[in-house]
């Protein structure tokens, strides 16, 4: 198989698994407000979907794209990571976000406009 | 994760700050000159505006070369190098190894730059290689970028010593960050909290850290390895084994433990013996050298792209006058060895360049992380002061190296283009990121407006970056329709990933919150927090 | 005599005692290190082990309980060095 396509496929794969990890990780949800999601089938195939691609090529001693799936992982984990939950209630405060500070600074100022008329 | 008592942990916390703060620009300045200098190549290729021939070392060569050779000083037949540069001319440098005046064994030749279509000569240079090659002008801004991460442009060996320092304190920083850290596994999905400032910061910064540890960890021990390999490691492990010998280690390196045969010979066909090693090594080659060129011990090497799944340059040697197969060559030494291994395998993980497109873009990324990693821990390191008066101005200092360094590099990329074509392009272009640096510092010491210094960086980064695709092509540089038609994308891309990044900065520019709205902000979240 | 602080005794120990081991540590192992078969691996493997030996001493003198110890330890390997360096060098 051509190496470049084993590694996006490699990280394909295991990005899912972040990312069902990433969806039921305990400390993430107490943290955003959301209810516990704990499913030990859900974290069991989180963990197979990360661990067999690396696994895989390693068998096949593919150093190149293990290095790229460990390089590219450690990045779009980060990723993952930093966004927060779809439905965790959004605070403006202490964020850099241009757009959430700027909605939520526009709807403050909506509240305070109608509370003055 | 944490295995130390309070007294330690705190002991490595002040380490780990006193070291990131200490040496955090300069780092931040090695970690995103590096992140850009994976795409060197191309850099180069876009500055120059594209190669009208791409074909490298996969075209005739070895007519052009023989007949170079009858033109130069017997005594530089040598060693010959050639290999085809950003424009597409073939280098060719005939050589000798001699001893420079400061004590140090240096390449001596001729090097000349041929258009390999027509085999005419383009430029003739003498001298020592690291002269001839510093005055290469088209090539300035590519080298400059380069420069700048390898030694921050000091003078050897003082750069490479402070850029090895610099990796070790990053492995510092990576090291005391993982042991110090208690929850570094629970934590590892936590995105950063709203709320309280310092807690925020602190979030970021921990999550793109922990995150980023294996790599940073990783880049720091490489980068400190090929900074310190020739300038401590080397001539200390040669003094203490070799008492200081540097032909003979030189020879023990570069696998030359041959017997002499000095008998006049003719050099084989060059093009066949490519064209040999292509089909072995199932790659394009990049590099070709002759050793004894014109002797009955001539040695051909020729240097191959990794091939696919496989993370270093592949070298195979030949006969130089039969031009039969000799088997692969190590990095280093005369025979495969563990030791030529481990170097070929980190160095490739340094540079990550083995798979093309695909990896250098993981580089790239990870090097922006490793950015976001030192630009978020100064911001949490001011936050956690930010009622000290003494600290108080120097909290400007993060947007102005944040954005300043991308700022100067552009500018840098600016004055290149305006000293295209001149002979001392070479000069003006690190006076370019000279200039913007002090123009930026003193805009941050002028400025006490924290969020209006940001602010006014951002735009002028928006602008150099947008501004450089025109000065490219107003400089005489291939407008996209004639890039287009010689096939080259480099010159496209790299146009127009600069024109998005424009338009990023500038929307950046027009949402990012008001000075007023901000200060206000900053003035109530400034009231005691019960964080760390 | 002066009695330092244990900062400054930590920094000194940590500082440049633990460079000087790391670097004694690096002329020491081609002596320890066989050349391989590429003649090379007890040239190329102390330079590659460089940082790492440097990043060994300076946090396990961060790090110690007893930073006497420490510095003894440190002041052991680089002594032992020197002595694996002179013993060579007398056989040759």
């Amino acid at each position: 198989m051509n190496a470049n396509l084993a590694s996006v496929i490699a990280i394909v794969v295991s990005l899912t698994g972040i990312l069902l990890l990433a969806f039921e990780n305990p400390k993430r949800r107490r943290a955003f407000g959301l209810p516990p999601h704990n499913s030990a089938t859900l974290w069991r195939a989180a963990w197979i979907l990360i661990l067999l691609p690396p696994l895989y090529l390693l068998a096949r001693q593919e150093t190149a794209p293990l290095m790229m799936w460990l390089g590219a992982l450690s990045v779009a984990g980060w990723v993952v990571a930093m966004r927060r939950p779809k439905s965790a209630p959004q605070s403006a405060e202490g964020t850099n976000r241009p757009l959430t500070t700027m909605t939520a600074w526009l709807a403050r100022r909506g509240r305070a406009v109608a509370k003055r008329s | 994760m944490s295995f130390l008592d309070q007294k330690k942990t705190k002991r490595l916390f002040a380490i780990h700050g006193w070291s990131g703060i200490a040496l955090g620009v300069l780092l931040y300045v090695i970690v995103l000159t590096g992140a850009v200098a994976v795409f060197a190549h191309e850099i180069g290729v876009w500055s120059v505006g594209g190669a009208a021939n791409d074909k490298g070392l996969t075209q005739p060569v070895d007519r052009i070369i023989r007949g170079l050779a009858d033109k130069v000083d017997p005594k530089y037949r040598d060693d010959v190098g050639a290999y085809t540069v950003e424009s597409g001319a073939l280098s060719v440098f005939f050589h000798t190894h001699e001893t420079k005046p400061n004590g140090d064994i240096g390449d001596r030749g001729v090097r000349f730059l041929v258009d390999p279509a027509t085999g005419s000569v383009l430029s003739r240079a003498e001298g020592w290689s690291s002269d001839i090659y510093g005055q290469d002008q088209a090539s300035a801004l590519k080298r400059f970028l380069i420069d700048l991460h390898v030694q921050l442009y000091l003078p050897s060996p003082w750069g490479l010593i402070l850029t090895g320092i610099l990796g070790l304190a990053m492995m510092v920083a990576a090291t005391s960050g993982l042991i110090m850290h208690r929850h570094i596994l629970k934590d590892i999905f936590v995105a950063p909290r709203p709320g309280n400032l310092l807690l925020h910061a602190r979030d970021r910064h921990v999550l793109a850290g922990t995150w980023g540890l294996p790599f940073a960890f990783l880049l720091a021990f490489t980068g400190s390895f090929l900074s310190f390999a020739f300038t401590i490691g080397m001539p200390i492990v040669s003094m203490s084994a070799f008492g200081g010998d540097k032909m003979l280690v030189g020879e023990i390196l570069g696998g030359h433990a041959q017997t002499e045969d000095k008998t006049p010979a003719v050099v084989t066909n060059l093009d066949a013996v490519l064209a040999d090693g292509q089909q072995r090594a199932g790659s394009a080659p990049t590099y070709i050298h002759v050793g004894h060129w014109g002797r009955a011990d001539a040695k051909v090497g020729v240097w191959f792209e990794p091939p696919a799944g496989d993370l270093g340059f592949l070298q195979l040697g030949f006969n130089g006058v039969s031009g039969a197969f000799e088997g692969q060559k190590p990095r280093v030494g005369s025979k495969p060895s563990f030791g030529a291994t481990a170097s070929s395998v980190l160095t490739a993980l340094h540079y990550g360049l083995f798979a093309g497109l695909l990896s250098k873009i993981i580089w790239l990324s990870l090097g922006l992380a490793s950015c976001y990693v030192i630009l978020t821990g100064m911001v949490m390191w001011f936050t956690r002061r930010r009622e000290d008066p003494a600290w108080a101005p120097w909290t400007r200092m993060v947007p102005a190296i944040g954005y300043g360094l991308p700022l100067a590099m552009l500018v840098s990329a600016h004055f290149y283009f305006q000293a295209i074509g001149r002979s001392d392009t070479a000069t003006w272009t690190p006076w370019g990121f000279a200039l913007a640096t002090l123009a930026v510092i003193a805009a941050a010491v002028a400025m006490s407006d924290r969020v209006e210094l940001t602010r006014r960086l951002v735009l002028a980064t928006a602008i150099s970056a947008g501004l450089l695709p025109l000065a490219r092509m107003m400089a005489g540089g291939r407008s996209w329709g004639e890039a287009v038609a010689i096939g080259e994308p480099v010159v496209v891309s790299i146009d127009l990933l600069l024109l998005i990044a424009a338009a990023a900065l500038t929307w950046h520019w027009k949402g990012s919150p008001q000075p007023q709205w901000l200060r206000r902000r900053l003035a109530a979240a400034a009231q005691p927090e019960p964080a760390e | 005599m002066i009695r330092l602080s244990e900062t400054w005794q930590r920094t000194l120990v940590a500082g440049p005692l633990a460079l000087l081991a790391a670097v004694v540590v690096l002329a020491t192992l081609p002596h320890l290190i066989p050349e391989g078969a590429g003649r090379v691996d007890n040239l190329v493997l102390p330079v590659i082990a460089f940082p790492l030996v440097w990043s060994a001493t300076f946090f396990y003198a961060c790090i110690a309980d007893n930073i006497s110890r420490a510095a003894a330890v440190l002041a052991g390997l680089t002594a032992a060095g020197l002595g694996v360096i002179a013993h060579s060098l007398a056989l040759i």
